[in-house]
């Protein structure tokens, strides 16, 4: 199983949202990371032959995906990131007519239905109307839909907006238990859920794809570039006009930094051990913040 | 088995240890079970049938639908039952015509209006065919009342070219102009604009059916009573075109 993608492009107007991208997913899950605008939203779509790319191809299993068509397209379960339901629709009711729209027999949608509901913990509100649901319970109902064919590749774009803690942990859980054999590719701004489940991370950044690897690998990239350091707390704006700041702690009088800087940023500073949201930052902030030097300063 | 040959059987088989797999083995079978699990666990249907597909999709078309249709067919039903019709009962029914007409494609801009396109355009049935399928079933319907209708009013004497021009003529030219708007507007298309064109039609098709039915009466306008066929044949096959567009126009807005 393998979907590979080849100088994939996506253009609007003059806008390139998609760049030349080269890709090679086979089984496993993918956290794809990168800030607003990097065209990972594109991507998904392209993924899921919703949008026709400008150039280059997609291909599922050496067979390219549009031609495909229906025969690929059974083979998908796609989250997308903004989405909405017929309010008139209870929660079994969307169940059933996803599943009619997959082309699932009656027997099995309906059984289907009532187990995926369970497992997102909606089974005993099954006939409430939707519009009743608050954000959470929405996008566990996204997502329980995204699985109804037993997709084998899976494709969610923000699947975690809107869920706390407790269901983050528990969506984590079932992608781990669903994925295996399985192509998952997620999209998501909160690092933690794919640092836990992703075996490999891709970074996206104006439309190209500018690092891969296996979390780990990835982090190591920003090896001794992370650094903590204690300061007086008046010295806090100074060092966030130097430095990335991507952290900030207050004990007492003092502050403790964790930034980000190719060299020593001071002598008393300390080498972190780097993380996914670290790398994130690093490559992000600016883009985040939409200024060069002033990472996490919004909070001074 | 009698107690002497079980315990004959249980030392035979003692003796006679089943031998270890093969490793070769227990990888071809570990390989054709990982096989089965992906080719088997979505339990697809190979390709429904046409019926089959809209029946399914029948139970999740808008409630609302189906009260509205039944309206229609009973307004008919009341009107041209009687062997008498008057002239503001027959202008009162040209008025279904648009509304009928907008049934379909009010339920087709559902799934922009409430932002389930992206979900539906990645299932097996994209937009494409969903829109096809909802025409197809409300279309059907709004045929069917149609049908009863020219059945209860071609009783009457010239009743089939009244009811082409006072009722059919409206449906297929407001058929037409929504079909219009939705392929030329695609995801701005919502339900008030199509209210909207709705609520204009009915003013402009009024006083000109009004117009037409005191001169018909004066007899002048015959010739365009025998015009009247074409008319409607070229509506229906630009409803159709403005139709067939819409079903790949709705796949192709996305891309």
């Amino acid at each position: 199983m393998e979907l590979r993608v080849e100088k994939l492009t996506k253009q609007y107007g003059s806008k390139i949202a998609v760049d030349q991208l080269d890709l090679r997913l086979t089984r496993g899950v993918y956290g794809l990371l990168g800030a607003n605008g990097a065209g990972k939203t594109t991507l998904m779509r392209l993924l899921c032959d919703i949008q026709t790319p400008t150039a280059g191809e997609i291909f599922y299993d050496n067979q390219e995906i549009h031609q495909m068509g229906e025969k690929y397209r059974n083979l998908l379960g796609y989250l997308p990131q903004d989405f909405g339901y017929y309010p008139d629709f209870s929660a079994y009711k969307f169940m059933l007519y996803m599943s009619a729209v997959k082309g699932l027999s009656r027997g099995y949608a309906r059984q289907r239905s009532l187990e995926l509901l369970d497992t997102v913990g909606l089974l005993e509100v099954k006939n409430k109307k939707i519009r009743t649901f608050s954000g959470g319970m929405k996008q566990r109902l996204g997502i329980a839909q995204a699985m109804l064919n037993n997709p084998q590749i899976l494709i969610l774009d923000e699947p975690t907006a809107g869920l706390d803690p407790k269901e983050r942990v528990r969506f984590r859980n079932l992608i781990s238990s669903f994925a295996a054999n399985k192509i998952v590719l997620l999209s998501t701004h909160i690092v933690s859920d794919v640092e836990y489940i992703a075996g490999e991370i891709l970074v996206m950044k104006k439309g190209s794809l500018i690092h891969s690897g296996k979390p780990d690998e990835i982090i190591r990239s920003i090896n001794g570039k992370v650094w903590e350091c204690r300061v007086p707390a008046t010295a806090v704006s100074r060092m966030s006009e130097s430095f990335d700041v991507i952290n900030l702690r207050n004990e007492g009088e003092e502050t403790v930094l964790r930034l980000l800087s190719d060299e020593l940023p001071l002598p008393e500073a300390r080498e972190a051990v780097p993380n996914l949201e670290d790398l994130y930052m690093y490559y992000f902030n600016d883009e985040e913040e939409g200024r060069k030097n002033h990472v996490g300063t919004d909070k001074i | 088995m009698k107690k002497t040959g079980k315990a004959k059987m249980t030392r035979f088989l003692e003796q006679n240890q089943a031998p270890d797999p093969m490793p070769e083995k227990i990888v071809r079978l570990k390989q054709e079970i990982r096989h089965q699990a992906e080719v088997l666990p979505c339990v697809l249907p190979p390709e429904a049938s046409l019926p089959d597909r809209l029946l399914r999709q029948i139970p999740y078309i808008s409630l609302w639908i189906w009260p509205v249709q039944l309206l229609f067919l009973l307004l008919f039903a009341t009107f041209l039952r009687k062997e008498a019709i008057t002239v503001e009962q027959l202008l009162l029914l040209s008025f279904t015509g648009p509304l009928l007409a907008v049934l379909p494609v009010a339920d087709i801009v559902r799934s922009f209006g409430c932002n389930m396109w992206e979900m539906e355009a990645a299932c097996r049935y994209d937009l494409r065919q969903i829109t096809a399928m909802r025409l197809c079933i409300i279309g059907g319907g709004d045929i069917a009342v149609l049908a009863v209708g020219g059945c209860l009013y071609g009783r009457h004497p010239g009743g089939i070219g009244e009811f082409s021009l006072y009722i059919l003529l409206p449906f297929l030219a407001s058929s037409c102009l929504y079909l219009w708007e939705l392929n030329h507007f695609s995801r701005k298309c919502n339900g008030y604009l199509l209210a909207a064109t709705g609520i204009v039609l009915n003013f402009i098709c009024f006083p000109v059916l009004q117009h037409i039915y005191s001169q018909i009466h004066v007899g002048n306008l015959q010739w365009f009573l025998q015009l009247i066929p074409g008319i409607v044949i070229v509506l229906s096959a630009l409803a159709l075109y403005g139709a067939v567009n819409l079903c790949g126009k709705q796949a192709l807005s996305l891309r």
